[in-house]
């Protein structure tokens, strides 16, 4: 009975997964609210350091130094403890073959799937969706939204608040997987605070706060 | 002729050649010794850390303290804000969260938690006791003023910290500089600046905020 009970929760669960619904706009507001949508992402080439309060499971919090980077390499990006050691050290490489360099990583920074996380934290923070967005339009409360849904990969909304982009969600097979808050006055596409939050069983939230930018 | 030439060439020698005066980091127990003439320090320091995706260095600072026997305070004051107290040996590792202290409970760096450990049998003068890394005193050579090299005994820790050195100070018993060098490049640079000495330094500097 009990086996019944939770195969039909995650049968219900899987049925009301879907992104949120995108009301139309006025076509022509469409251009203009796409180029807003763009300011939540640095232009490149940049640098940048952030000091992270880290939030983890089990209360285990930590403070860590954050230096990302990006160029016609890739996505760089190094995780660096208060006292200065290098914990992870990477780079996205971008171009026609891309993957993913491990150049350090100390425990407990090492795991396997560690890299590939963190990455996908800063890449969805810093980094704009390849292309055009696929949809603008609004949410119910009537936030306008940006939307890139790229074929076999992550959906992203940028979700404009009255002054400029607020929030970038991303959604993998039709679920929330990551939110990140655009906090303060932005310069030149940096905020002075992002709050990310990873939802999931081993979910998370980083509190990144800009220290400098280049 | 050739007599007063190599009397002159003698004479100049002589005259120029550098005073050798005894240090007082010529040994273990004199590094000792001078040490425990340290009561206290209280000291800002500036870490700074090159990178090399980075066009300037990471700069942070911070404030130490220091009481013998064993009573430390290690504190970053931006861009992070964290402290470490260690009061009669019961230490307490805490994170700035907004306005409040949370403690550090991560598993985030064991490595450093047993550097910082350490720190205060540095400041004792005390490189022999530690379990955790070999030292070896280095004099002076040509570009590198003496210093004491600590190299870890655990492969493990030495595979996240290489070595770390530990420069003296002119006034005897003082650290003047700290270098914490990782596998390959990257190194961290921690200066003491604005030291002072021998002050009474109050027991709450050692006990986590309240």
């Amino acid at each position: 009975m009990r086996q019944i009970v939770v195969l039909s929760s995650l049968l219900l669960a899987a049925s009301c997964a879907h992104l949120p619904v995108l009301e139309p706009i006025d076509p022509s507001h469409a251009q203009a609210v796409a180029e807003r949508c763009k300011q939540a992402y640095p232009a490149q080439p940049w640098r940048a350091t952030h000091a992270i309060f880290a939030a983890l499971p089990f209360g285990m919090n930590s403070e860590l130094i954050g230096a990302t980077a990006v160029d016609r390499d890739g996505l760089h990006a190094v995780l660096l403890s208060p006292e200065g050691i290098s914990l992870f050290d990477g780079v996205q490489k971008s171009g026609p073959s891309p993957s993913l360099v491990v150049h350090r990583a100390v425990p407990p920074f090492d795991r396997p799937d560690f890299a590939e996380s963190l990455m996908a934290d800063v890449g969805n923070a810093f980094l704009p969706p390849a292309g055009p967005p696929v949809a603008i339009g609004t949410y119910k409360t009537g936030a306008a939204v940006c939307r890139w849904s790229p074929p076999d990969g992550e959906t992203t909304d940028v979700e404009l608040g009255e002054d400029g982009p607020r929030t970038i969600r991303t959604y993998r097979a039709l679920h929330l997987t990551r939110e990140i808050l655009l906090v303060g006055t932005p310069a030149s596409g940096f905020y002075p605070l992002l709050v990310l939050r990873v939802r999931g069983s081993g979910g998370y939230e980083l509190e990144m706060r800009l220290v400098e930018r280049e | 002729m050739f007599l007063l030439r190599m009397l002159c060439v003698t004479g100049l020698l002589l005259s120029v050649r550098p005073t050798l005066a005894a240090t007082w980091y010529e040994d273990w127990a004199s590094i000792r010794k001078a040490a425990a003439s340290i009561k206290s320090i209280e000291t800002s320091f500036v870490q700074t850390r090159t990178l090399k995706i980075l066009t300037k260095p990471l700069v942070s600072r911070g404030l130490m303290a220091f009481r013998r026997p064993n009573d430390l305070r290690w504190e970053y004051q931006s861009p992070l804000e964290t402290l470490l107290v260690a009061k009669g040996g019961d230490i307490h590792r805490l994170i700035k969260h907004g306005t409040t202290w949370v403690a550090d409970v991560s598993g985030r760096m064991e490595a450093m938690k047993i550097v910082l450990g350490e720190i205060n049998l540095w400041l004792d003068g005390d490189f022999s006791s530690s379990k955790t890394f070999r030292p070896e005193l280095r004099p002076a050579r040509a570009g590198q003023a003496a210093h004491v090299a600590l190299i870890p005994l655990d492969p493990s820790l030495g595979k996240i910290i290489a070595r770390i050195t530990i420069g003296f100070g002119e006034r005897p018993g003082t650290v003047s500089a700290i270098d914490i060098f990782e596998e390959g490049e990257g190194v961290t640079h921690i200066v003491f600046e604005n030291a002072r000495y021998g002050q009474n330094i109050p027991d709450q500097r050692f006990e986590p905020p309240r």
